[in-house]
């Protein structure tokens, strides 16, 4: 007799271990890990795949920490900056975890059937109810002087049964002992006046507080079964905003012995990390993967600021864009693989991805498959939000918006049913609104939301008037093209420039150390910007350069600075400025990028290449890098090289229209490929039919002058012929009715002046060239009463003229704004009274 | 046979504990160092108990 035996076969599932390390930056773990100094670091990347990951703006940890949990950005998930405004109206408390408005990676396992442990999140207090352990991160914070008075929060740990176990585990800063801080700061032994200096009570607090989560962490791994575990440590973060000034090389301005006492403290820190990962990598088997990230780096060399903003949040400027991301286990690449492209936001797609779990396709980040040996199929869902269950999140009762409380609060008094909140404390709540309102419009900037930030930092600045909210608006306006309304607020903002700076001279010799600006001269910045935008890179390199000679280290600036010269053709200028960007950072993308499109205009091919493909490592996805790779690869005669890099471009922005061209050009004489050759033909025949080119602007002296200046330099424009009421004879630009028949513009070479009233019913699938001729409305409307002429009447203003000229100017600002592929010349008519060499220089530049 | 076999390897593998596995010796003084801090729960429970005994040497399992 046969017996057939079956036996349930348990699979071990793939557990993954989450270790955040707030600020943590490869410009000082790659040194120490070629010095031997993070052995269990460089393990675990051996093992495993590395890379940069991109923060967001505005650098601010429980924003960036909660969405590394989420998948989505700071104005979906709610938690807007470090504070919230108290229930009881008695002031501000530290932002919680109520204030979150989606779910987070454990609320979605949580529903999956699967436990997580989150150690000391931000935020996570207070603690929600899922199928693991959680604790906040306010749990670990000492509140009080003595150990033994220490108490435990409420809703500070879940569940309550781990409590005192957790709670014995915390260190108090009275605790660490002088063997333990010797490595941070070795002078503190024999100093005694050291042991007194507020620093070394900073880094005594940041090591016992780093000491507790690890503790936890442990107790956690070791003591509870789990699927997920995320442990988040800001240690690094807090050690750096103490000491990376100190850190070598010494700057000019840092004392001696403040150098001498506190240069080890950021390496050291960065060691003790390494050790405590090396104790949490020992616990942990070969089916658990592990991910290390952390939210920013921070600035370590010499793009260390040199002063701190006064500002909320100001300690944020130390932060540098790029974290770290590592991640190694079973089905994960090794060797050290780099990544690319990596954000913030990748982190909880990535994790869902590794749980096989479908990715909410409202989340802003993407699953990064390439850390993955073999492909990994992602599924999707619309979102996570949409389903019903249990996710182990507060209860509704719990979830309050504090900032719709502090208004029903104040309803409250309106209606005399409780007595006025104290002054100070609205004043307070009022400031901490705004500024939350701020960092959320900040965050839509970087997502490129324009229109729904630009409404709120209208609001917060009119209400204020604070310079930083003008700044941003005014650099969002730019951005979104509303150049006119960008210069308003340049203006309003010089007068407020004005005004602060004397007030702080009088209050301090050294305007810097008193300053409210994100940027000493970040309004000359963003009016140079301004200029480079509307063509005008005359007026906008004096600008940069000024700004450039005060912030040397700026990079931003110096690589616009670069840009102008490769637009003005001067790739050798260029070059030399794009170099210099790269020594402050040789790391950045753009940089690498600009000195490949100056060097390949100077047919220096093989450098541009290289340049290029470094511009790649930083950032696989621009298909600007691809098309010029393409670009250089053609000029070297290497079509098959060229048409791969063509392709890339087109897939990652399928209307470069340039990139089918050449590659129509390439299946048509270089490569036979009927289908390819076939399906770039049909695209550019669908959609570009040429290019055409118009002037714009409200007819006067202003257009009048510009045509004058075009055809004095051989460029023809349409014009006919009329005759006035005197019979004399006279030209104008030819002016059709293009809402009854645009073909007029196709049919004819020549430039045409086309009215601000039809620009909409210009043809599309064509590109365009703009020359756009400025002219104040009141000079405007003088011209138009001398031509017919008149007098302008000197008592009386013709309003209604005046109103309608205004209409149509902003017709012109309305159009540019929603057609950004258009290439703009912009002109004021000042400029046009003036010598013209230069102009005419430029249009030839422009129309070339 | 053999599948019986396979399910008690993998029913061991799931019970065995690292902690449990490996006995080192490690030194633990009132004093600590950022050793003890950095092995976690068992280096501060180790730590307290050698300021509580003020014990010289100490070992403990690691």
């Amino acid at each position: 007799m046969i017996i057939i035996l079956f036996f349930k076969v348990e699979m071990k599932k793939n557990k993954l271990l989450l270790i955040g390390w707030d600020a943590a930056d490869w410009k000082i773990i790659n040194p120490m890990i070629k010095e031997g100094k993070m052995p269990a670091l460089k393990g675990l990347i051996e093992r495993g795949v590395c890379g940069n990951l991109k923060t967001l703006d505005p650098p601010l940890s429980p924003m960036l920490w909660t969405s590394m949990a989420t998948g989505v950005r700071p104005y979906k998930h709610g938690i807007g900056g470090f504070v919230e405004p108290r229930p009881d109206g008695e002031g501000l408390r530290p932002v919680t975890s109520t204030s979150r408005k989606v779910k987070a990676i454990w609320n979605i396992l949580h529903h999956e059937k699967m436990k997580s442990n989150i150690v000391s999140w931000w935020p996570s207090n207070p603690v929600e109810p899922i199928d693991g352990a959680m604790v906040s991160n306010l749990f670990h914070v000492p509140n009080s002087a003595k150990i033994e008075d220490w108490k435990l929060g409420s809703h500070s740990v879940h569940p309550e049964s781990l409590k005192e176990d957790l709670g014995r585990l915390r260190v108090h800063p009275s605790e660490i002992t002088l063997n333990m801080l010797t490595p941070f700061i070795p002078n503190a032994v024999e100093d005694k006046e050291l042991r007194k200096d507020k620093r070394f009570a900073g880094v005594l607090k940041v090591l016992s507080n780093a000491a507790s989560v690890h503790a936890m962490s442990t107790y956690l791994q070791t003591k509870t079964e789990w699927d997920f575990m995320a442990v988040y440590h800001d240690a690094i973060d807090h050690f750096c905003h103490l000491a990376m000034k100190f850190h070598p090389p010494k700057r000019e301005h840092i004392d001696q012995k403040e150098f001498d006492d506190y240069k080890g403290v950021v390496e050291s820190a960065y060691q003790f990390h390494d050790m405590m990962l090396e104790r949490s990598l020992a616990l942990i088997d070969d089916n658990t993967t592990v991910m290390l990230i952390s939210d920013h780096g921070f600035h370590s060399d010499h793009q260390r600021p040199l002063y701190i903003p006064k500002e909320p949040s100001g300690p944020a400027a130390e932060h540098s864009p790029y974290g770290v991301f590592v991640m190694a286990g079973p089905g994960i690449k090794n060797g050290g693989q780099k990544i690319s492209g990596a954000s913030v936001l990748d982190v909880t797609p990535t994790i869902l991805s590794f749980f096989d779990l479908p990715v909410g396709k409202d989340m802003d980040g993407r699953v990064l498959s390439s850390v993955y040996e073999q492909n990994k199929a992602v599924s999707y869902i619309d979102s996570w939000e949409n389903l019903k269950g249990d996710f182990g999140t507060h209860s509704d009762d719990n979830f309050e918006d504090p900032w719709s409380a502090q208004e029903a609060l104040q309803q409250l008094v309106d209606l005399g049913y409780i007595e006025a909140l104290d002054d100070k404390k609205m004043d307070e709540v009022e400031k901490a609104k705004r500024e939350s309102r701020y960092y959320m419009a900040r965050g839509m900037v970087n997502a490129g939301e324009f229109n729904k930030a630009i409404p709120i930092l209208e609001e917060i600045f009119d209400e204020s008037k604070i310079v930083r909210y003008g700044q941003r608006l005014a650099f969002a306006y730019l951005t979104c093209r509303k150049y006119l309304k960008c210069q308003d607020v340049i203006k309003e903002l010089r007068n407020v420039e004005r005004d602060s700076y004397k007030e702080n001279k009088e209050k301090s010799p050294d305007v810097y150390l008193n300053k409210e600006f994100e940027d000493p001269l970040y309004l000359d910045y963003v009016e140079g910007l301004l200029n480079l935008h509307l063509n005008r890179p005359k007026r906008a390199l004096p600008k940069l350069e000024k700004v450039q000679k005060s912030s040397p280290n700026n990079i931003e600036v110096i690589l616009n600075i670069a840009k102008i010269h490769n637009l003005r053709k001067n790739y050798n200028v260029a070059e030399k400025k794009f170099i210099h960007a790269l020594s402050i950072d040789d790391t950045d993308c753009q940089a690498h990028f600009g000195l490949g499109v100056s060097l390949l205009k100077q047919n220096k091919k093989d450098e541009a290449i290289e340049e290029f493909l470094m511009a790649l490592e930083g950032n696989f996805y621009m298909p600007n890098i691809h098309y010029f790779i393409g670009e250089a690869m053609f000029l070297k005669g290497m079509f098959d090289d060229a048409a791969n890099a063509f392709e890339v471009a087109v897939r990652l922005s399928p209307g470069m229209t340039r990139a089918h061209k050449y590659l129509l050009e390439i299946y048509t004489t270089k490569i036979e490929n009927k289908a390819k050759k076939k399906f770039h033909a049909d695209f550019l025949n669908k959609n570009i039919k040429g290019e055409i080119t118009i002037i714009t602007g409200l007819i006067g002296s202003a257009v009048d002058l510009f045509i004058s200046l075009l055809m004095e330099n051989g460029i023809k424009v349409n014009m006919r012929e009329s005759v006035d009421k005197n019979q004399r004879k006279y030209v104008l630009p030819e002016i059709q009715n293009l809402n009854q028949d645009n073909s007029f513009l196709i049919e004819h070479k020549e430039i045409s002046y086309v009215n601000p009233q039809y620009l909409n019913f210009l043809p599309s699938n064509y590109n365009y060239k703009v020359f756009w001729i400025r002219q104040d409305p009141d000079e405007v409307l003088k011209s138009e009463y001398e031509f017919l002429g008149k007098k302008l009447p000197n008592d009386s203003i013709p309003l209604k003229q005046l109103l309608s000229i205004e209409k149509n100017q902003k017709k012109v600002e309305n159009w540019i704004e929603s057609n950004p592929m258009i290439h703009l010349f912009s002109v004021e008519f000042d400029e046009l009274k003036k010598e013209n060499k230069e102009m005419a220089l430029s249009i030839n530049d422009f129309l070339s | 046979m053999l599948l019986i076999r396979v399910y008690i390897e993998i029913e061991m593998k799931k019970d065995n504990k690292k902690e449990d596995i490996i006995e080192i010796p490690y030194k633990v003084t009132p004093a600590g160092s950022l050793g003890v801090l950095a092995l976690g729960h068992v280096g501060i429970n180790a730590w307290r108990e050698a300021k509580k005994n003020k014990q010289k040497n100490k070992t403990f399992k690691k």
